[in-house]
């Protein structure tokens, strides 16, 4: 009981000592093996006094021999997840008894059927990162400590810190999404492209210039963190914090209004933007990955990629927008038998080899370093290649905390308003500032 | 005034000609979108959105691939657990709802009053609060993301619904019971052989309104099924194919597979709705 | 009030008589189940109470204590970690989960309720045994019980299984959400990680103080309920009414050909259509792109991105949906509407109208107006038309999470889903339960059908 209470000690110094996330981890890794040896070191003296204890009395066989794992992932990445656990059962031998299912719950859905029943929930799932604070609120992820120097090491540093909260790792990340343009080759030529007023300024005749989603927080954020304002905080942890409002905000919401109010910007949603491309009256777009195959199909040779343009706000600034980046993340479930193992298999699925894999497969962008700086690897896919050049050019991590689910709706509200002609410049400071109030709104 | 004159035929003729321009004009506003779905089926353009209207090009590739394909989505599989939970939901109902409303209508005991005024309230909470707890209780039992599960939530619950069916029955006269219970019949012997066999058309009614509901729900289905991919009903595979991820690849075989649902509620409504009109309108009379 | 107070009366006469009157057989019934019953010969239905009385007790022991327990408390123990020195990982050391504590506590008091009731019942047979035996007549055994459950008390046993139904797939989930309205179950106490507590009517103040977000948005949200209900029952009503009396019209033939052109729209799900819809509507969609090209407008016209037209739209989309109900009830009444009737007011010299008006609609009216009032509750809580239709927008900076188009269910929905705060939507679902409830007794009330249910037959 001693001994427990001191490595518990022990242990939370560690954790404390620890630096912060996203910084780089060498010394970090160095601790962080010391802690696992003398675990391992205590254990083995622990068994020899305790003779019950049948299993585990070989020093390495930290890892079960028959752990039952489920594991979940989208529908369409069912193929790759079999093929990854497949070369994960061929370089782990301790894995080789091991049942490892698969079961449909994409990223998206993952918090809402964790929440809903933890001890039904898969041992491993992969999550987006925004769902992370309530994750953890809710006490359904387990913290990374082993495999936190390897993780901080391979992995870039955006994608660490999106799976962190203070000081704690709870995930392994595995891939960025993001959004950056696509545009028509025969209506733009490459310049023209890197300013959107250069792209504004030219007439396309019907063909319509510039479509986005202008009444979606997700992608009209970006003109406001180009302009230097912040969400919760500098580091998004903060639930009372956000200066959409001030005079970098007022600039953005200018030139949003602007789009808006401009005949040859369209608002569309993924659905128009598909279809104008399939017709050819659509000139550039903000989109994600997951468009890239049709809109490719559409314009055949004249397809184009490429970072978000810069922007001129009315004082004379270029700004280059800076698009939310959401990471998927696989997490550990902090009901499941087998913990050491699931962090295994989670670990070994966001390793260099698997995330190559998933991008060969599966076009997912991927964040290990290694590959985000492999530009022959990432050719292959030009629009994954433009994402991560984006991440790295200009982007911004998007909050996990529980107070984010109150931004979407209010930022909705401002596109529309400024679509309908509800907001003028002259109001312009007013609305921003109901718009961070009704951001930062709590009940009661 | 019966003479009809040349002004009376022509008024007369005007108004048949508007009559049936104004209902085609309103048939086809109600057609149009089912029209629409019907058209996408066949469209050979993948995508979920066309500036035009008529596809450029037409296939029936969609259904054979919606059909045939199995990588992604189990269509057959969820077609036919949609079918099973459909079918046997719509027995249980129908036993609930008709027993439940024979009683209520031909039985008097103490309880009878307050019972159909707890059973009226109940149907005003809306139902998709308590769908977690419902889960959990399914999970109590055992029997979480099973068919069986929800077959029990689709038909648990439907004795409440009695209201119309109670109406039918308080239509049919009391003088034909009263011989038989003359004759030495139970009550029980009076639901099975005297009340029911008059009550095919609420019967109908019932069974069809409680043969939809599988059907066309997702938000239920999708919190008892969870991660139970083999046990979707084809209304939540059918949202799934809506998501970002695979709207633009799969919306053509989205419009086949709702095409697919529409049919037989379709076939079954235009065959059986003499039925439910004539349960529903002296259902609702009394209901 | 007296009717009430009598009842209770008579209830509780039963223990005092049964313990003055009883015998030894019907006294030991209070306490071992079925004594009265086994020592008369009634031994199937002794044992049965036994073996309830020995199963409840089991019950207590081993799980009902400590749900009622559970269910007072909602836990005391958070979820924590340890450092596991063989793993060498902090490992997760279970607490508390209070939603299972409560959903389970409020199981544990159903099964105390019904083993109250079953007590009472075990009590009633011992001592009405007792004095048919006192007064020499035969004691009912298990064949006579079951010919009495098929006659006179046929409507236990066919209410049997529906009624068990109701209670675990209605009631007790209702129950469930009803509590916790009382706790805080919100974005920031997510079980299992963080245990949440009673918290009494905090929450009903905070959300009717019309100074808080939540408040400021609740009453205009609640005033869209209404008035969404009202007109979307009512053109519903009177657009079936239309349709059907016009197909049913003399010059129409084809009468069933035209009914079915109607009916399709109640066979296609209702999230395909209306997702059909949703995109037809939008600023690029088909019928703003048909419009503008045949030159009538000019611009878009903001159909769902409008405050205004957005629920004007909503409206007229639920009309396509709701209207083709209507007009299946109303063929049939037309039907059974009395020619008599018609007869003698052509003879009066009426007209078309004048008949509609005094004969027709009366007659619909008085037939239908139960059915109103269930499509008017329904319409209070139509979750599918908005949410998929315009998923309740256009957003707007007034409200808290909700937009124009909101009603209070997907407002609750969204409240449910988004920021998973289960304890201010379970308030909601209360208040919409207590408009809807009022509003339809008192309306209910009134109707013929109620007042004289005999009347009809």
């Amino acid at each position: 009981m001693k001994k427990k209470l001191i490595s518990v000690l022990l242990s939370t110094a560690l954790v404390a000592s620890m630096t912060g996330c996203g910084q780089s981890g060498q010394g970090t890794s160095t601790t962080q093996t010391t802690n696992t040896e003398g675990a391992g070191s205590v254990q083995t003296e622990q068994t020899t006094q305790e003779t019950e204890q049948s299993e585990g009395t070989e020093d390495e066989s930290l890892y079960a021999t028959d752990a039952v794992l489920k594991l979940w992932g989208s529908q369409d990445d069912q193929n790759y997840l079999q093929e990854a656990i497949g070369m994960f059962k061929e370089d782990h031998p301790e894995a080789a008894g091991w049942t490892i299912e698969t079961a449909v719950i994409s990223s998206a859905d993952a918090k809402d059927e964790v929440l809903k029943d933890p001890a039904a929930a898969a041992d491993v799932f992969e999550f987006a990162s925004d769902q992370l604070a309530s994750l953890v609120d809710a006490g359904t992820l387990y913290r990374i400590t082993t495999d936190r120097a390897t993780v901080e090491a391979d992995n870039i540093e955006n994608a660490v810190a999106a799976a962190c909260i203070g000081a704690d790792l709870y995930g392994y990340p595995s891939t960025s999404n993001s959004y950056f343009m696509y545009y028509d080759k025969s209506m733009y030529t490459e310049d023209e492209v890197k300013s959107l007023d250069t792209m504004l300024e030219k007439d396309l005749g019907n063909a319509t210039n510039f479509a986005m989603d202008l009444d979606n927080g997700w992608y009209m954020a970006s003109f406001f963190f180009g302009a230097g304002c912040t969400l919760f905080g500098p580091d998004g942890q903060d639930p009372t914090e956000c200066s959409f409002n001030n005079e970098g905000g007022v600039l953005a919401g200018n030139y949003i209004l602007g789009l808006t109010q401009n005949p040859k910007v369209g608002n569309y949603d993924d659905t128009l933007l598909l279809s104008g491309f399939a017709d050819r009256t659509l000139g550039a777009t903000i989109t994600g990955t997951w468009n890239a195959t049709a809109i490719a199909e559409s314009l055949g040779e004249d397809f184009g990629v490429t970072t978000f343009p810069t922007v001129t706000y009315s004082d004379g600034s270029v700004v280059q927008p800076s698009p939310i980046v959401n990471f998927n993340i696989y997490g550990v479930n902090a009901q499941t038998q087998y913990p050491l193992e699931a962090m295994l298999l989670a670990n070994y699925l966001t390793s260099e080899k698997i995330q190559e894999l998933r991008f060969t497969e599966r076009n997912s962008t991927p964040v290990n370093k290694n590959l985000v700086g492999n530009k022959d690897l990432l050719a292959a896919s030009p629009a994954v290649a433009t994402l991560a050049a984006q991440t790295e050019l200009a982007s911004t991590v998007q909050s996990s905390i529980p107070q984010i689910a109150n931004f979407w709706s209010p930022m909705e509200a401002f596109g529309q308003d400024c679509i309908a002609g509800a907001v003028s410049e002259s109001n312009m400071q007013d609305v921003l500032d109901v718009l961070v109030q009704s951001i930062l709104a709590t009940i009661g | 005034m019966m003479k009809v004159s040349g002004y009376g035929k022509i008024k007369k003729k005007i108004k048949v000609v508007l009559s049936y321009t104004g209902l085609s004009i309103l048939s086809i506003i109600w057609v149009f979108p089912i029209f629409w779905v019907v058209l996408a089926s066949f469209r050979e353009e993948r995508g979920s959105y066309t500036s035009y209207f008529f596809p450029k090009g037409y296939t029936t590739n969609n259904y054979v691939r919606l059909l045939t394909e199995n990588t992604q989505f189990y269509f057959m599989k969820w077609f036919s657990n949609t079918f099973l939970v459909a079918v046997c939901s719509c027995l249980i109902s129908t036993v609930f709802v008709l027993s439940v409303s024979f009683v209520m209508s031909r039985l008097r005991f103490k309880m009878r009053k307050p019972m159909m005024n707890i059973a009226m309230i109940l149907g005003m909470f809306p139902g998709f609060m308590s769908m977690i707890a419902v889960y959990y209780i399914l999970k109590g039992i055992g029997i979480s993301q099973s068919l069986l599960a929800l077959i029990l939530v689709y038909s648990g619950g439907s004795g409440a619904g009695f209201f119309v069916a109670k109406g039918f029955f308080d239509t049919i006269p009391k003088g034909i019971e009263e011989a038989a219970f003359l004759e030495g019949a139970t009550k029980l012997q009076v639901f099975t052989k005297i009340v029911l066999p008059l009550s095919k058309p609420i019967a109908v009614y019932t069974v069809l309104t409680s043969f939809l509901a599988p059907w066309m729900d997702y938000i239920f289905s999708s919190v008892i099924m969870g991660d139970n991919y083999n046990n979707y009903t084809v209304a939540l595979g059918l949202a799934k194919m809506l998501e970002r991820e695979f709207i633009t690849e799969y919306f053509t075989q989205f419009a086949a597979g709702c095409v697919l649902v529409s049919i037989p509620i379709s076939i079954l409504f235009i065959c059986l709705q003499r039925y439910y009109v004539e349960g529903i309108a002296s259902g609702a009379s009394k209901g | 009030m007296g009717k009430i107070s009598q009842a209770v009366r008579k209830h509780f006469s039963l223990y005092p008589q049964a313990l003055l009157h009883g015998d030894i057989f019907t006294r030991l019934a209070f306490i071992i189940f079925g004594a009265g019953n086994l020592f008369r010969g009634q031994i199937v239905k002794g044992l049965v109470f036994l073996l309830l009385e020995i199963g409840f007790i089991f019950y207590m022991v081993t799980l009902g204590v400590e749900a009622v327990r559970g269910f007072i408390t909602l836990g005391t123990v958070e979820q924590g970690w340890v450092f596991d020195e063989r793993k060498g990982i902090e490992v997760m050391t279970a607490g508390d989960n209070s939603m299972l504590l409560l959903l389970y506590g409020i199981i544990s008091l159903i099964i105390i309720v019904c083993f109250v009731v079953i007590w009472r019942m075990n009590i009633r047979s011992a001592y009405d045994t007792q004095k048919m035996v006192e007064k020499g007549q035969k004691v009912p055994q298990l064949r006579d019980e079951i010919g009495i459950l098929m006659d006179k008390k046929a409507h236990i046993t066919l209410l049997l299984l529906p009624v068990m139904g109701i209670f675990i797939f209605t009631v007790l989930p209702l129950i469930y959400m009803i509590l916790v309205a009382f706790t805080n179950y919100d974005s920031t106490h997510q079980p299992p990680g963080k245990l949440f507590d009673w918290v009494g009517f905090q929450n009903f103040t905070t959300l009717l103080r019309s100074d808080s977000p939540l408040g400021a948005s609740f009453w205009p949200i609640l005033g869209w309920t209404l008035i969404w209900a009202v007109v979307a029952t009512v053109t519903c009503f009177l657009a079936g009414i239309i349709l059907a009396l016009w197909i049913n019209s003399k010059i129409v033939k084809g009468k069933k050909f035209w009914r079915t052109m109607f009916v399709f729209s109640v066979a296609v799900p209702q999230f395909v259509s209306l997702l059909v819809m949703k995109t037809m509507l939008q600023p690029e969609g088909a019928l703003n792109v048909l419009l503008r090209n045949t030159g009538v407008i000019d611009g878009s016209l903001p159909f769902l991105t409008n405050a205004t037209w957005a629920r004007v739209t909503v409206i007229v989309i639920n009309l396509w949906l709701g209207a083709p109900y209507t007009m299946l009830i109303s063929t049939g009444i037309l039907m059974n509407i009395p020619t008599e009737l018609y007869e003698a007011a052509q003879i009066d010299g009426a007209n078309a109208a004048t008949i509609f008006r005094k004969i027709t609609l009366p007659y619909i009216m008085f037939v239908m107006t139960p059915s109103l009032i269930t499509q008017f509750i329904g319409n209070v809580n139509n979750f599918n038309v908005i949410f998929l239709l315009t998923g309740g927008g256009p957003s707007t900076l007034e409200y808290y999470q909700a937009g124009k188009t909101d009603l209070l269910v997907t407002w609750l929905y969204k409240l449910t889903t988004g920021s998973k705060d289960y304890s201010y939507a379970s308030v909601i679902g209360i208040l919409v339960f207590i408009i809807s409830a009022v509003i339809s007794l008192l309306t209910y009330r009134q109707t013929p059908s109620y007042n004289n249910e005999e009347g009809f037959q």
